[in-house]
């Protein structure tokens, strides 16, 4: 991640609601958001261009978050990923931190909760590089 | 999510700490609690509650994880401003988990806290049958600035009855409920609210879009009228296995039959457990 150029973000929910509030809300921090409401899309568009950070649903119909997160890591290792669930249980949870999610977030969350977790992400994305 | 927990005075309501860790373990919340305590030379009696209801919180996660911080070692009273003490354990983890202690009224440190906190909600347990409605509840369903949960006591819902009479329905009140459905593993009753000319066909529509927002998420949920002039009655008789969820807007129907006040002795003498959203 060169220091100039601003962090990408991909953000992937089926409800719309989700993309509409938070893409805004990011962007005024200073990040290049793309939003998507089916995976095979997100999917699509992360394979041509890889992502910084990725903020994925976990209930989708078809590719679910957990899927997805699969495929992220495989293409792009050191992609984060945020997951965010609003149906969130133990098994999913950790499920997704074995496999290598960076965090877990439950709905509701507020904007700036989420922000908190881009800005450690994109610290620890900044440490792998200067190692 | 952040989950404010108030721990009461007299006792820890082991069962009520316990739902709130499978609720935390579920979600990966910040969690801080709150020890209310009535004097400042009682500050060490609140932290000795506080330190118990932490053992019982933390034997409710299992930690494979390392969601919370779970050291036994001793914890340390960190005096701030305002009647304020932060209780301090040592170690880092995923997750905060954070025990504060307030001096004071208590329902304006519950108030406080929960904005200081930006919670999403605010737990608190209750017996059932209390004589009176207890100051703390009252000014906490009435002045909290976010969903509050009153659990009651040794109970765990099976069902939640969600009562709607209004459109204007906030995506975290929504969000909340899907959490606590998965917590639960509940049923749904969405309850709309009818007047004199039937149910609004805004709320109609409202209702048919959440109904199938659950349906298509494979939970177990369905609709249910009810008139407003039996609405009280219905209310007061929802059952202990139940959880009754209240949507209270400014344009609430709800809300001018059950001011926040009332719904503070409504609290206190129903057997269900209850949820304010807002």
């Amino acid at each position: 991640m060169e220091d100039n150029q601003p962090t990408r973000v991909l953000i992937l929910d089926d409800e719309s609601i989700v993309c509409k509030r938070l893409q805004p809300f990011l962007e005024k921090k200073g990040y290049h958001v793309e939003a998507f409401y089916q995976s095979p899309h997100a999917l699509r568009r992360f394979m041509k261009s890889p992502f910084h950070i990725v903020v994925t649903d976990l209930k989708m119909n078809g590719m679910d978050g957990m899927q997805f997160l699969t495929e992220v890591k495989k293409t792009s290792p050191e992609t984060e990923v945020i997951v965010i669930t609003g149906f969130a249980s133990m098994e999913t949870a950790k499920e997704s931190f074995h496999k290598g999610v960076f965090d877990f977030l439950a709905k509701p969350f507020k904007p700036e909760e989420i922000y908190e977790v881009i800005q450690k992400a994109e610290e620890k994305i900044r440490g792998n590089i200067k190692q | 999510m952040k989950i404010l927990v108030e721990v009461g005075r007299q006792n820890k309501m082991e069962s009520v700490i316990l739902q709130v860790a499978e609720l935390a373990a579920n979600t990966w919340a910040n969690v801080t609690f709150l020890g209310l305590c009535p004097s400042p030379e009682a500050v060490n009696d609140t932290a000795e509650n506080l330190d118990a209801s932490r053992s019982i919180f933390l034997s409710g996660i299992s930690d494979d994880v390392s969601l919370y911080a779970a050291h036994k070692a001793p914890y340390k009273l960190i005096k701030l401003e305002n009647g304020t003490w932060d209780q301090q354990y040592e170690g880092s983890a995923r997750k905060d988990l954070r025990f504060r202690i307030r001096y004071g009224n208590p329902g304006k440190a519950v108030v406080t806290e929960a904005g200081h906190a930006n919670a999403d909600i605010v737990v608190k347990g209750s017996r059932s049958h209390q004589h009176e409605p207890d100051e703390t509840l009252k000014k906490v369903v009435s002045q909290a600035p976010c969903s509050v949960l009153i659990i009651r006591e040794e109970t765990k819902p099976q069902m939640i009855v969600c009562c709607l009479d209004q459109d204007t329905v906030s995506q975290s009140s929504m969000e909340l409920i899907n959490q606590l459905v998965s917590l639960y593993r509940a049923e749904l009753e969405i309850v709309g609210i009818t007047g004199a000319a039937g149910l609004s066909s805004e709320v109609d529509r409202r209702m048919a879009s959440i109904l199938s927002y659950y349906t298509d998420r494979n939970i177990k949920a369905w609709v249910r009228l009810v008139d407003a002039a039996s609405l009280k009655t219905f209310v007061t008789q929802t059952e202990k296995d139940q959880l009754l969820a209240l949507w209270m807007g400014r344009e609430s129907l709800l809300d001018k039959i059950f001011s926040r006040q009332r719904i503070a002795g409504l609290a206190a003498n129903a057997e269900s457990s209850i949820l304010i959203l807002r």
